[in-house]
């Protein structure tokens, strides 16, 4: 990456990183509907800069798209709406290349049943029902990401429609540290027997970092109840007290490493136990069949697991990184550089796991580089798989659970309904020539239908219906545009395979300032 | 008719359908009307404060939401590292004015919009230019302007027999971003929580201590920030202040930086976290700003119009992992420094120990102020005495006696009322001393 292109994105590289930019700019987008929400999507995209994009659209420019579309020049009303939104939308970002196709989708796809092949996200601007069964199940069946994302009057809602979605680098906060207390490596141990803090004088003792410190007081207490570390809440106390004992001895001023040894005590009795999202990972058909046409993902989430329970005593590969801890720097700096050895040591034996089982599938050995390796032995702790659910089964289960706030979760089935409306009779509910209100019971027939094809028993009060028949299918920009941001970051994630995306829809309602995310 | 005139029925109609049917989760008093599209589209005047990342989304949203008088104001020129979102800007454009060039663009973009650049400080505008907006919205990314701009709307109100003039009230549109995480929030001047009511929500930066920093650094962070705090101001390498997008002084930084984790063993100085830490880099992206523009510019288009009620009054936004947003109304303070009509009190508990410069240190560091640069006036015996000022160089000179003055040193009397003038606030806040110590009293 030259340096005029590290500094155009350095703001977001902070985030995602080198790798992550280099992932965007690989990508390939293309975008169903260039109408104000498809086009502000694709602007986010593009201003992060994914390699290429594709705008598939068939419809004409009409004067109501002035009224709504950033994308569209002047003077060019019944001009194709790809290409006008195309000329606008190329100019965001000199970095990006992008094309159009002026016809309609589903005319695309009989003549050309691959066209979807060679993209890396697929987004679906306010899809007719018709077009988004078609287009889901092509796409389903490819693994190809599809967000869908609607703005309908003051509501908007995005759907991930993704089978199977990995991810390394979750990016999580707070995650507890992988000191591994409950079993030292070899050369921790070492260290361990050699530190005596009995014998230093407060100088030396204040210059101890609180794990060297949490570490001494278990060893003791380990010989002291034949191996076993604190359990009982009474176990744990006395535990805690003995480092507090501890501090006191030299009492000149604060002992600031002492009072953190004593916040994060627990970490001595702490069990380095796998997280729930990691044994998902490892547990997947996908983990144990691994073939030449296996994602990396999947060999390298292979060996990890491989070394994890076969080299390494059912722990995960050391990440080598620590917080900073309040001590002398040399102190610091040798403890952290046996974390980091021992981290080096983990890489390695995944590295050859990782090209073993390359070769076994027939791959060469270099086909996944040690960046890669190293990434996820320091992100390991954060592997996670999600399914997707497909458009074909979206059933109405969590009408049994809580989702809150549930006037907000209403929405949901409406903006069904108001598809299911729109397939039936041509036009969505609200924008024939009569009265709009005229649509209202039949609305309600849909709904109803709707709701019985979902088995789901919900309640739905006739002043949604009414709103959904004022807003007539009215495209209000605000509401598009963030309803697209929205859309546009989970398309980063997907594309950058970090951070752990919307599992699996959303519904925002600018009416009351509320969302609610759910699954569906 | 042609594109080329007036926009016609047509171009709105998106709108209309909101503005000129009702429906039942309406404002309670909303009456639609096609007149109200007329009103937006000719009659209603809003300002954007801030034309970067956030800005360039509202000025867009606001324009295709049927606003045409839109004032922008911004003192910053554009630099590379915007182009990842702030869209109205190209390569061709660095260097130049960004309230200016985004204003051209939108007015270029979307005909019979007229955005009027301002390319200065908020500051150089006094109540006159901010009394003539129906709808303040902001997108700044520093708090002392948020207060500022806060302030300056609280000093607008007008109350009579303690009775708020209601036409004195412009609503205030206020949307933050940093990285994947944002928050939008609607204030109306004497009703609901202001900036300075929920000071609380803007937490101090974290610095790392000094003494780590100078004596015992463990990380290449601690080594960075050293040549930055230290070894910059002692050596002055260019005879300039430091400038994070120099790449001489990054790269004086770096080398300097290499040599000293090299001394205590620390390994992980790289060009980029050196940047990092000079530079203080926020991250962003274009889709947080998007978001929240949309919610913000939503906001103003439903005060504008009255077509919802307005958010209530304060939301926050997260995408780091899936979605989280949440929703919540900010209470105000009653004791308020800025929106409530309560007279602030200063407990002093010893007068005659505490000297000025501890006075101001308090300003700063409590929680309630955290002002930048206090600068204290007051009366003595009828006239107008100056207590310290440090931002205009002859008078700092002149009072800075005064620091070291204790309270009853400088002539204040339990009971005396000190003025203070700060960056944090358009408005002189009047303190009054209470003096704890019976001491003093009996004097």
């Amino acid at each position: 990456m030259d340096g005029l292109t590290e500094k155009r994105y350095e703001r977001q590289i902070q985030l995602w990183g080198v790798q992550g930019q280099t992932s965007l700019r690989n990508s390939k987008v293309c975008l169903i509907n260039a109408d104000a929400t498809g086009t502000e999507a694709l602007k986010n995209l593009i201003l992060a800069g994914v390699g290429s994009f594709t705008i598939v659209d068939d419809t004409t420019v009409k004067e109501v798209d002035y009224g709504n579309n950033f994308f569209i020049a002047e003077g060019k009303l019944d001009h194709s709406r790809a290409e006008c939104t195309y000329e606008l939308l190329q100019e965001l970002n000199p970095e990006v290349t992008g094309n159009f196709i002026s016809e309609g989708v589903l005319t695309i796809l009989k003549t050309e049943p691959t066209f979807f092949d060679k993209f890396s996200l697929v987004i679906g601007a306010n899809l007719t029902e018709r077009i988004l069964q078609y287009v889901g199940r092509d796409l389903w069946d490819k693994n190809i990401p599809l967000i869908l994302v609607f703005a309908y009057g003051m509501i908007a809602y995005v759907r991930i429609v993704h089978a199977l979605h990995t991810v390394v680098q979750g990016h999580v906060d707070n995650l507890p540290h992988d000191f591994q207390c409950d079993a030292p490596f070899p050369a921790l141990k070492k260290l361990i027997t050699t530190t005596d803090l009995d014998s230093l004088d407060s100088t030396q003792l204040r210059d101890v970092p609180y794990l060297l410190i949490i570490l001494f007081y278990l060893k003791k207490w380990l010989e002291l109840h034949s191996g076993r570390p604190p359990e009982t809440r009474i176990e744990k106390d006395e535990f805690k007290k003995l480092i507090q004992e501890g501090g006191k001895k030299f009492s000149e001023g604060n002992e600031v490493n002492f009072e953190e040894a004593f916040s994060f005590a627990f970490y001595a009795w702490r069990r380095s136990e796998i997280p729930s999202n990691v044994l998902e990972v490892f547990r997947h058909p996908c983990c144990d069949s691994l073939t030449k046409k296996s994602d990396t993902f999947w060999f390298l989430a292979r060996a990890v697991r491989d070394f994890t329970f076969y080299d390494n005593n059912g722990r995960l590969p050391l990440r080598g990184v620590l917080p900073d801890m309040t001590a002398g720097t040399a102190n610091y700096s040798q403890l952290l550089l046996l974390y980091q050895q021992e981290a080096v040591k983990h890489a390695s034996m995944v590295s050859a796991r990782v090209h073993n089982l390359l070769l076994r599938c027939g791959l060469p050995e270099d086909y996944i580089d040690d960046e890669e390796i190293k990434t996820i032995c320091e992100n390991s702790a954060t592997l996670k798989c999600f399914e997707g659910t497909s458009l074909q089964h979206e059933e109405a289960r969590l009408d049994d659970f809580n989702v809150q706030p549930a006037e907000v979760f209403s929405w949901y089935f409406c903006l069904k309904a108001a598809r299911f409306f729109q397939r039936r009779y041509g036009h969505s509910p609200g924008t024939g020539t009569s009265n709009y209100l005229g649509d209202l019971l039949t609305l309600k027939s849909c709904l109803a239908e709707v709701l019985n094809e979902m088995k789901s028993n919900r309640k739905i009060e006739d002043e949604y219906l009414i709103e959904l028949c004022r807003f007539g299918a009215s495209e209000i920009h605000s509401v598009a545009a963030c309803a697209s941001g929205i859309a546009a970051q989970e398309g980063i994630k997907v594309l950058t395979r970090q951070f752990y995306p919307l599992n699996n829809a959303l519904i925002v309602d600018t009416v009351t300032g509320q969302a609610v995310s759910f699954r569906v | 008719m042609t594109e080329a005139q007036e926009p016609s029925q047509k171009r709105w109609a998106h709108l209309r359908k909101i503005l000129e049917r009702p429906g039942p989760f309406c404002h309670p008093e909303f009456e639609p009307s096609p007149e109200i599209m007329d009103f937006i589209v000719t009659s209603c005047k809003i300002l954007v404060v801030g034309a970067g990342g956030l800005g360039c989304e509202l000025l867009k949203d606001l324009a295709l939401m049927g606003f045409k008088q839109i004032h922008v104001i911004d003192m910053d020129t554009i630099d590379l590292s915007n182009l990842n979102r702030q869209f109205l800007f190209r390569q061709k454009d660095i260097g130049q004015s960004k309230a200016k060039v985004a204003a051209e663009f939108i007015n270029r973009r979307i005909p019979g919009c007229q955005v009027t650049p301002h390319f200065c400080k908020i500051q150089d505008y006094d109540e006159g230019f901010y009394r003539s907006f129906h709808i303040i919205v902001c997108g700044l990314d520093s708090i002392v302007a948020r207060r500022w701009i806060n302030g300056m709307i609280m000093s607008l109100l007008c109350y009579e027999d303690g009775v708020l003039d209601n036409s004195t009230i412009i609503p205030l549109v206020d949307g933050g971003t940093e990285g994947f995480k944002g928050n939008a929030r609607v204030i109306v001047p004497g009703n609901s929580a202001c900036v300075e009511c929920t000071l609380d929500l803007y937490p101090p930066q974290v610095t790392y201590p000094l003494c780590t920093i100078a004596n015992t650094p463990r990380l290449p962070e601690h080594c960075i920030e050293y040549v930055k705090v230290v070894m910059w101001p002692k050596e002055n390498p260019f005879n300039a202040a430091l400038d994070g997008d120099d790449t001489q002084h990054v790269g004086w930084i770096y080398e300097k930086s290499l040599e000293r984790a090299a001394q205590f063993n620390i390994t992980g100085v790289t060009y980029r976290l050196v940047q990092g830490v000079v530079k203080n880099i926020i991250p962003a992206v274009a889709s947080t700003n998007a978001v929240i523009a949309g919610v913000c510019a939503t906001e103003v288009f439903k005060i504008a119009t009255s077509c919802c009620l307005p958010l209530n009054n304060y939301m926050v936004f997260n995408d780091v992992d899936g979605i989280y947003t949440y929703t919540y109304t900010a209470e105000r303070k009653d004791n308020c420094v800025v929106c409530s009509q309560v007279p602030q009190t200063l407990l002093i508990p010893d007068a005659t120990k505490m000297k000025l410069k501890d006075l101001i240190q308090t300003l700063c560091e409590d929680e309630t102020y955290q002002m930048k640069n206090p600068g204290l006036t007051t009366t003595v015996g009828g006239k107008n005495k100056t207590l310290y000022i440090s931002t205009i160089k002859s008078i700092e000179e002149r009072t800075r006696d005064n620091l070291n003055k204790s309270l009853v040193e400088l002539g204040l009397k339990d009971g005396s009322e000190i003025m203070v003038a700060d960056a944090t606030t358009p408005m002189t806040l009047v303190f009054c001393l209470k003096f704890q110590s019976s001491d003093v009293e009996m004097n």
